[in-house]
Parts: C-alpha cells; sequence; structure tokens
C-alpha cells in the first residue's frame, strides 16, 4: 500500500470514539495541502492581467503642437535689448512649449516638427514624458525650409482616426509662412473642417519680419509677403482661427497661456495600464498555506510516547 | 522453574513455564487416566454408590453395614467413579491486532510474546496434570503451521513454544501484521469436535459483534475460558498531547486523534464501556468469566481466577 502520511498503527478504531476537531484538523490539513500545490502550479504558470486601456474623462484639449524647425529659428528676435534677451526663437519657444506641456494634465498632446518635410515627435497621447523629451530634441539646431501646409496636414491626420472627445487644437508655432498653391489650400481646408480643430499661429516674428497686425500697404505684392499670405489663407478655413504675433518671449508666453485656457470641453480619453502580474498573490497564498502547514506538522505527533 | 530445553535457542524461543491449575465440574469423557472425573464407574477413589454383589461382582468392596440394613437383605458393594484426562484447547486469534507493539513499551512485552508466554505455560501445565493439550489458531484463515491435535507428550509446551516463535517470524515475513481479521474463529473452534473440553479462547477481541456471537455459538459444547490480552499501550497510555493519525491493524480504517486531556477521557469511557460489554457478551453466551492477561500475570492469580470461575 502506496500512502503519502506516516500513520501510527492502532490494533482496534472500531469502537473508539470519532473527534469533531480531529477530524477537522484532518480535513484542513488535505485543504491546506491543496491549496498550496495548487497556488504553487498556479504561480509557476505566471498569471497575468493583459495590458488595458482605462478610459479616462478630463477637462481639456486635444493639442498637436506644429514646431517650426526651419534654419531661420535660430535667429534671435526683433529685440533692441540686452543680450541675455537675444535667445534663439527656438529656444524661446522651446521653454514656453514646455511649461504649456506641464500644465495641463488631462490635455492629450503630440507633436510634429517640420522644416522641408514633417516629421512625428511625439503621437497624440497622454505621455507628457514622450512630449518633453520631443521638445528636448529640438535642441539640435534647425534646417531647412518652412513646408507648413505639410506639417499641420501631417498634425491633423493625428485627429483622423480618433473620437472627437475634447476640444480639437494644432498650435503651430512657426517665424515665417510659405506659399501653399491652390490645390493644397484646399485640401487643408478640407482636413480641417474634417476634425474640427481650431487652428492658433504663434508667430515669431523675426528682427526683419512683417507684421501681420496691420494690413499690408497700398501696391504692395502679396506674393512678396507669404507669412501674410498664409494669414488670409488660415482666415478662410472656417474653423476657429487665431494668430499671436510675438515679437518677444513674454508675448510668446501670453500666446500660450490663452491657449491652456481653451480647455472648454470634457475630453475622454484611454490610459493604458501596463499588464498586471497575478502571480504574487499566488506565491503569497502558497506561503500561507506552508506557514499553516507548518503549524500543523508542529502539532503532528513525533513519538509515541505516553 | 527455569527450564531451558533449547540451550543454543535466540531469546524469544526461551521460555519460562509458570504452571498454573485448573478444575473442572463436568465429567471427563476420555478413558485415558487423569485428574477429571468421568461418569463411569471404575477403580477411582470417588464414591459413586452401592450396587448388587451379583452386578459389580468385586468381593473386596463389600459393604458389611449397607449389606445389613439393606431390604430385603442383599449383599451390596461399594462403586467408585474413575478419573480420565480431559481435551485442552487453546484456540489463539493471531490476527494482525495481536501484532500491535507499541513503540514506548520495551520490545521484550509484545502482544506476540505475553500470548507464546502463556500458550506455552498452559501446555505445560496441562501436560502436568495429565490432559491433552492441542491447539488451534486463526487469522482469516485457520493456521495450519499451529495444529496441534490434543496430546499427552510431555514435552509439548517446548514444541509449543517454538512452533509459535517460527510462527511469528513467518508471519512478520508475509506481512501479516496487517489487514488480518480473524474471521476463521469459528471455524477453528469447530475443528475440536463435538467432544466436551476445555477451551482457551485467547485473543484482544477486538472483534465485530457478529463474529463475537458466531464464535461463542460454535463454542458452546465447550468450557470456554476467554483470555483477554490487551496492550495498554492502545487506549490507556496515549500520549499526552499532540496531532496523531492512527490506521487500524485490521480494516485499515484510518482516524486522526489530537490528542488532549479532554478527548483522553473520552476515549477510555470508551473502552471502559466497551469491556463491560465484552464481558457481558461472554458471560451471557455461557463461557467463564474472562481473564484479563497483564503483561505481569501471575500463575497464581490464573489459577484463583480458573478456581473462582469453575462452576
Amino acid at each position: 500500500m502506496l500512502r503519502g502520511q506516516p500513520h501510527w498503527l492502532h490494533p482496534a478504531l472500531q469502537g473508539l470514539p470519532q473527534d469533531p476537531l480531529s477530524v477537522w484538523l484532518e480535513r484542513a490539513w488535505k485543504i491546506t495541502l491543496s491549496v498550496l500545490m495548487l497556488a504553487l502550479s498556479i504561480a509557476l504558470a505566471k498569471p497575468f492581467l493583459n495590458a488595458q486601456m482605462v478610459e479616462k474623462v478630463g477637462r481639456g484639449a486635444h493639442v498637436m503642437i506644429v514646431l517650426d524647425r526651419s534654419a531661420s529659428m535660430n535667429e534671435p528676435f526683433v529685440s533692441k535689448g540686452d543680450a541675455q534677451a537675444r535667445l534663439p526663437k527656438m529656444q524661446v519657444a522651446r521653454d514656453v512649449l514646455k511649461s504649456l506641456v506641464k500644465q495641463g494634465q488631462d490635455d492629450l498632446m503630440g507633436m510634429v516638427t517640420f522644416s522641408t518635410s514633417p516629421i512625428l515627435a511625439a503621437p497624440l497621447g497622454n505621455d507628457r514624458a514622450y512630449v518633453q523629451a520631443a521638445l528636448e530634441a529640438t535642441e539640435a539646431g534647425g534646417m531647412g525650409f518652412t513646408a507648413v501646409a505639410r506639417g499641420v496636414g501631417m498634425a491633423l491626420d493625428y485627429f483622423a482616426d480618433q473620437p472627437v472627445t475634447g476640444a480639437r487644437a494644432i498650435v503651430l508655432v512657426s517665424d515665417g509662412g510659405a506659399h501653399l498653391d491652390g490645390k493644397t489650400q484646399d485640401m487643408l481646408r478640407a482636413m480641417f473642417m474634417r476634425q474640427q480643430a481650431a487652428l492658433y499661429w504663434i508667430y515669431l516674428r523675426s528682427e526683419n519680419g512683417v507684421s501681420l497686425k496691420q494690413s499690408l500697404a497700398e501696391g504692395e505684392n502679396i506674393d512678396a509677403y507669404p507669412e501674410v499670405a498664409l494669414h488670409e489663407y488660415f482666415q478662410t478655413l472656417h474653423v476657429p482661427y487665431r494668430m499671436y504675433e510675438a515679437e518677444n518671449p513674454q508675448a510668446v508666453k501670453a500666446a500660450v497661456r490663452d491657449i491652456a485656457k481653451l480647455k472648454n470641453k470634457p475630453a475622454r480619453y484611454l490610459q493604458p495600464v501596463s499588464r498586471q502580474d497575478l502571480s504574487q498573490y499566488a506565491y503569497w497564498l502558497a506561503w500561507l498555506a506552508a506557514c499553516a502547514l507548518l503549524g500543523m506538522l508542529q502539532l503532528e505527533l513525533k513519538q509515541w510516547q505516553a | 522453574m527455569v527450564y531451558l530445553q533449547h540451550a543454543d535457542a535466540s531469546p524469544p524461543q526461551a521460555f519460562e513455564p509458570r504452571q498454573f491449575f485448573y478444575n473442572i465440574h463436568w465429567r471427563a469423557h476420555t478413558y485415558h487416566a487423569g485428574a477429571t472425573l468421568t461418569a463411569h464407574h471404575g477403580n477411582g477413589t470417588d464414591f459413586a454408590g452401592f450396587s448388587s454383589l451379583l452386578a459389580c461382582p468385586d468381593p473386596k468392596r463389600i459393604d458389611i453395614r449397607a449389606s445389613v440394613r439393606s431390604v430385603p437383605q442383599q449383599w451390596l458393594v461399594r462403586t467408585y467413579l474413575e478419573r480420565a484426562a480431559i481435551h485442552v484447547y487453546a484456540v489463539l486469534d493471531v490476527s494482525s491486532s495481536l501484532f500491535f507493539q507499541s513503540t514506548a513499551a520495551p520490545s521484550a512485552s509484545t502482544m506476540r510474546q505475553q500470548l507464546t508466554e502463556f500458550v506455552a505455560s498452559l501446555a505445560w501445565s496441562v501436560t502436568r496434570q495429565g490432559d491433552a493439550f492441542g491447539l488451534r489458531a486463526a487469522n482469516d484463515t485457520a493456521q495450519a503451521s499451529l495444529l496441534r491435535l490434543p496430546s499427552v507428550q510431555p514435552g509439548t509446551a517446548q514444541q509449543v513454544a517454538q512452533q509459535l516463535a517460527a510462527y511469528w517470524q513467518q508471519a512478520l515475513v508475509h506481512g501479516q501484521q496487517q489487514g488480518q481479521g480473524a474471521s476463521a474463529m469459528p471455524a477453528a473452534i469447530e475443528s475440536i469436535g463435538a467432544q466436551r473440553a476445555l477451551v482457551f479462547l485467547i485473543s484482544d477481541f477486538y472483534w465485530p459483534d457478529s463474529l463475537l456471537q458466531r464464535t461463542l455459538k460454535m463454542a458452546q459444547p465447550h468450557d470456554v475460558v476467554p483470555v483477554v490480552l490487551r496492550d495498554r499501550a492502545a487506549v490507556q497510555d496515549l500520549p499526552a498531547f499532540g496531532w496523531a493519525r492512527l490506521r487500524d491493524m485490521e480494516s485499515g480504517a484510518e482516524r486522526s486523534w489530537m490528542l488532549r486531556r479532554g478527548l483522553h477521557q473520552r476515549i477510555q469511557a470508551h473502552a471502559e464501556q466497551q469491556q463491560q460489554a465484552l464481558h457481558r457478551q461472554l458471560v451471557n453466551a455461557g463461557t467463564r468469566a474472562p481473564l484479563w492477561l497483564a503483561p505481569d500475570w501471575r500463575a497464581e492469580a490464573v489459577s484463583r481466577h480458573l478456581m473462582e470461575t469453575m462452576a
């Protein structure tokens, strides 16, 4: 006979009393042993809860930052002041945008940089560190031309397959414009209409750049001033549009503050939760069972001694 | 009296036979000379009555006073009863529970040794008294190696001791210390035959009721002395505290006992109840009062018990 437990032999048990406490002790022993084995096998199988998306509701906007990285961004603002204020426009824009990113906790943010062609820096999401890192990555100096249309188009693409769960905004940070041909203009207009995204243009005016606040003088050719042409085109988009002309860092900050107030709609978004290891609970259970078994083992009779 | 017949024998085979005495209140039926009264007249010393000289022509035993008193006058002769031997059987239960051996007890006093000692002493006493000793043993089957027909040979006790020692060894080798009941006991008693004999029924009597009743029914024609051999460690000298898993040696049933004072009391109450019930059942079935054999039994005490329970 193959038996797991050692038993004391007894000549005659049939007439002797059953003890309920002992019966339950025996049952507890068996149950605990089963639980131990089960918990250990479950623990070894390493169960986990899959990565999940948790839906969160916050007040905020979906903001895509479209940052110009053309060579001209390396130049300082128009400023006659001291040398300390003569920071490159890029640096000013970066610092201010960083504070914008830091502010809105419930905002979804993404970033596209562009010079000759657009580069996706950070997809639209709740991951702030991602956007911060992308902003820090712009410390390398800019180069190339200003392809506004393609940058804005790419940013709009990120709204394309997302539900409208918050105010959508595109923050275009640029120091110059570019001519858009008719086809591109129509396409952009259609995209803006479809995505219902507001457009904020932070125009970083260069030292000898044109101001967009006053209209052009009589007889000047609009084609010589692409910024003006872009401004006029943006006004025809049928979406909320605002332009902030920033001639110095303080103006940039003011513009960003305005944008931060935009959180008018409750934004609904999904936040990913990393997968959860469940084996630790099984290990805890196994540990408890092992402790209980040890306790019962201590109770057990080692020697038949009166 | 120290009796060591086999000088080279190992310790279990050495035995010290103790003699005890028994009396019988019924008549022997054999014709072998012995100590027990028979029903037939003969050459004994126990007066039976008077009979006519013509019927019993022994002039040495003419009783003149009785002859003179008789009307009509005739010669009367005193007659005497003969004494003869009886058959004494030891019927052993060698089921698994007899192999019980508490680890705490010194190995010298296992139940097997007690049993061997008692049976050898019985054989010794029986042959000393001039009676014939026979042996039967059974667990779930009758044990042929322990079968002895009644004999009056002087060396019976030594042979029985040897036989038993060899049997215990064999049984241990064949693993009979577990799973063997005593279901062949009725058959073992039946095999003695119908002639009345003195039967020592030696067992621990950890039997189911039905088996006990069947055995006692088979033992009806005989004068039965139940000898109860129980190890105290099984119910009385239990460990003070601890969780013990127990297995019944015969049925294999398992039980867990969380030993503590309350349970000790309950177990002992049950054990006492069992003892009383056993006593009642045995006596009701017409046996003598059971002899409870302690490990340190004394021949005098056994003699006394046998004399007391004679009638």
